[in-house]
């Protein structure tokens, strides 16, 4: 819960807000949004809290006639710019985290590694796509290389599925030695047998591959090489 | 009854479910040396939907043979094989000639696209289903374009198409007016406007709700009504303010709900809040297929891809024919690499523009016009 005075000027400033849309006024609206931002209010509380409380209130106005039409319409732009600083980006911030993501032998399927691929990225991490009927050597290459935090295994047949343990060894001798084997794909969730003997992490789907390389609160992100 | 009036009989029994009825006319048009080809197509299509696609395409090669203009029996025909299976080599021959005779069957191309695909052809599918876009009935190929950009750039590129393919449905359209309906009593003047939602005419709505809350500001269903004619004029953020204030006067309202979702999808980095917005519409109208639809969207927006699934699959319960619903669907299977189903609702959605969508009856009530 905010304390009492955080509240005050949460409200003041949304009062600030709408008195800005109103007056066509985009620097104040601006300014308002991002005096709250600066005091340590988080973008959504500055949504929920100042943008939501102004718009409702300009809608008020504009229903009883307070505000012309043209100032109602004038008023898209202001919201526009603040919006802008109140929503959170689509692609999460970069978390530093390289993920090397590809294909085994013996599967021609590039879908599944590309939407995989992409849902890492919009987590915010760094993608080494290897795209499909990729060797197993070429993991180990491309995690080296990128010192990769984790390798994903793509497979959506048996033939591919069959590379995993072969992989898991060759990254073992990792002169980095810390990439975490994922393995993903339909052909591990029909038989995730071999993926626990060889010692990789199962994960079902594009979100659960997302899930076990993104850090819980807490963890300290992997730095970036010197 | 002549052959003309007796296909139009069997598509009479197939709307009020008597199947055994068109199941037999359709077995006595197989046994018989009939040469009209509306009667062996409609003989044809009732086989097709009965899943006897070996008959179904023997009749309407037989049609074809008596015509080889004879357009819904190409559909019958190519439908037919494609659910065969293993038959692309025919199907895709099928579907090429029609394209010839019927450059501008819109649902032509789209079934053409979908035969490409699964024979392994998406290049040539994509080229298929953006000529279809423009054409009627090629709507379905948006939604298709969609999980193609999917699968082959990723989930960045494959939103961004499922959005560009949401934009010109009136779903929301429809959703909307259902939910001010379902609200509780209406001013005259709200229900007027309402119907001009429906027509697209959103300057009329705009001066409707301008109206009604000249008399009462605090109007609910005037406030909501003139969120969605701004939307639909494209006035995202004066949308949103007038519905943020129905969610002030009445929270929970859903026709503010469908308005302020929708708002709130437009902009970039909103998707958590359209969320929200749009788990309140679907405790408000859980029947209503789209709410599922758009909440299914906004999951996806946001990154939460299983629960995405699940609303998808709840949209796909509540109207099995909806193929933007199932297309969403289809889109959750991809990101969890359930690629056969995935393509299975999208071919469960072709089965069903063509049986409930009432395609081939169009097409052959147009050659008895053309007669």
């Amino acid at each position: 819960m905010r304390p009492a005075s955080e509240e005050g000027r949460v409200n003041d400033e949304a009062i600030a807000l709408y008195r800005a849309l109103v007056a066509d006024d985009t620097s104040a609206a601006l300014a308002a949004v991002q005096r709250c931002i600066a005091t340590g209010v988080s973008r959504s509380e500055v949504f929920e809290s100042v943008i939501v409380p102004a718009l409702s209130a300009l809608g008020e106005a504009w229903a009883q006639r307070r505000v012309s039409e043209d100032v109602l319409a004038c008023s898209g732009v202001a919201v526009d710019q603040v919006m802008a600083f109140a929503a959170p980006p689509d692609v999460a911030p970069d978390t530093g985290i390289v993920v090397v993501v590809g294909t085994a032998e013996g599967d021609a399927h590039a879908s599944f590694p590309t939407i995989v691929g992409s849902a890492l990225s919009l987590a915010g991490h760094r993608v080494v796509d290897l795209g499909c009927e990729v060797p197993d050597v070429a993991f180990l290459k491309a995690s080296d290389e990128s010192g990769a935090a984790a390798v994903v295994v793509c497979a959506s047949t048996d033939a591919a599925a069959t590379h995993l343990p072969r992989i898991a060894r060759l990254l073992a001798r990792s002169r980095t030695g810390e990439a975490r084997l994922i393995a993903a794909g339909a052909a591990f969730a029909a038989d995730p047998g071999p993926v626990a003997a060889c010692g990789a992490t199962l994960a079902r789907d594009a979100a659960a591959v997302s899930a076990i390389v993104t850090p819980s609160a807490g963890t300290a992100l992997v730095e970036e090489p010197s | 009854v002549t052959p003309a009036h007796h296909w139009q009989a069997v598509r009479e029994a197939l709307a009020e479910g008597r199947t055994d009825v068109a199941a037999a006319a359709a077995d006595g048009v197989l046994g018989s040396a009939t040469t009209d080809p509306e009667e062996l197509t409609a003989a044809a299509f009732v086989m097709l939907t009965s899943h006897a696609c070996a008959e179904a395409a023997e009749l309407a090669t037989r049609a074809i043979r008596e015509d080889f203009g004879c357009v819904p029996a190409y559909v019958v025909l190519g439908s037919a094989y494609d659910r065969l299976g293993g038959a692309y080599d025919r199907s895709l021959l099928v579907w090429s000639e029609l394209i010839e005779l019927a450059p501008k069957l819109g649902v032509a191309r789209v079934l053409h696209g979908e035969s490409l695909r699964a024979a392994g052809l998406p290049g040539e599918a994509r080229g298929e289903w953006k000529r279809a876009v423009p054409l009627p009935g090629g709507e379905r190929a948006r939604w298709d374009l969609a999980l193609l950009e999917l699968a082959q750039e990723g989930l960045v590129a494959g939103l961004a198409a499922l959005r560009g393919a949401a934009s010109p449905d009136r779903a929301e359209d429809r959703l909307f007016v259902r939910a001010l309906a379902e609200s509780g009593p209406l001013a005259s003047g709200v229900e007027k406007g309402s119907r001009k939602i429906t027509n697209g005419d959103a300057l009329a709505a705009t001066e409707a709700a301008r109206r009604e809350l000249d008399q009462r500001p605090d109007d609910v269903g005037a406030l909501a009504l003139a969120g969605q004619a701004l939307l639909q004029c494209g006035s995202d953020s004066e949308a949103l303010a007038a519905s943020l204030r129905a969610l002030t006067l009445k929270p929970g309202y859903a026709p503010a709900l469908v308005v302020a979702g929708s708002a709130f999808t437009r902009r970039p980095g909103l998707a958590g809040h359209a969320v929200a917005t749009f788990e309140g519409l679907v405790r408000a109208l859980p029947s209503a297929s789209t709410a599922h639809v758009l909440l299914a969207e906004a999951l996806l927006s946001a990154g939460r891809y299983p629960e995405a699934l699940t609303a998808a699959a709840r949209a796909v319960a509540a109207d099995p024919g909806d193929a933007r619903a199932r297309s969403v669907l289809a889109f959750a299977l991809l990101v969890a690499d359930r690629h056969v189903e995935a393509w299975w609702h999208v071919s469960r959605g072709a089965d069903h523009e063509l049986v409930a969508g009432g395609v081939i009856w169009d097409l052959l009530e147009q050659r008895q016009v053309a007669s």
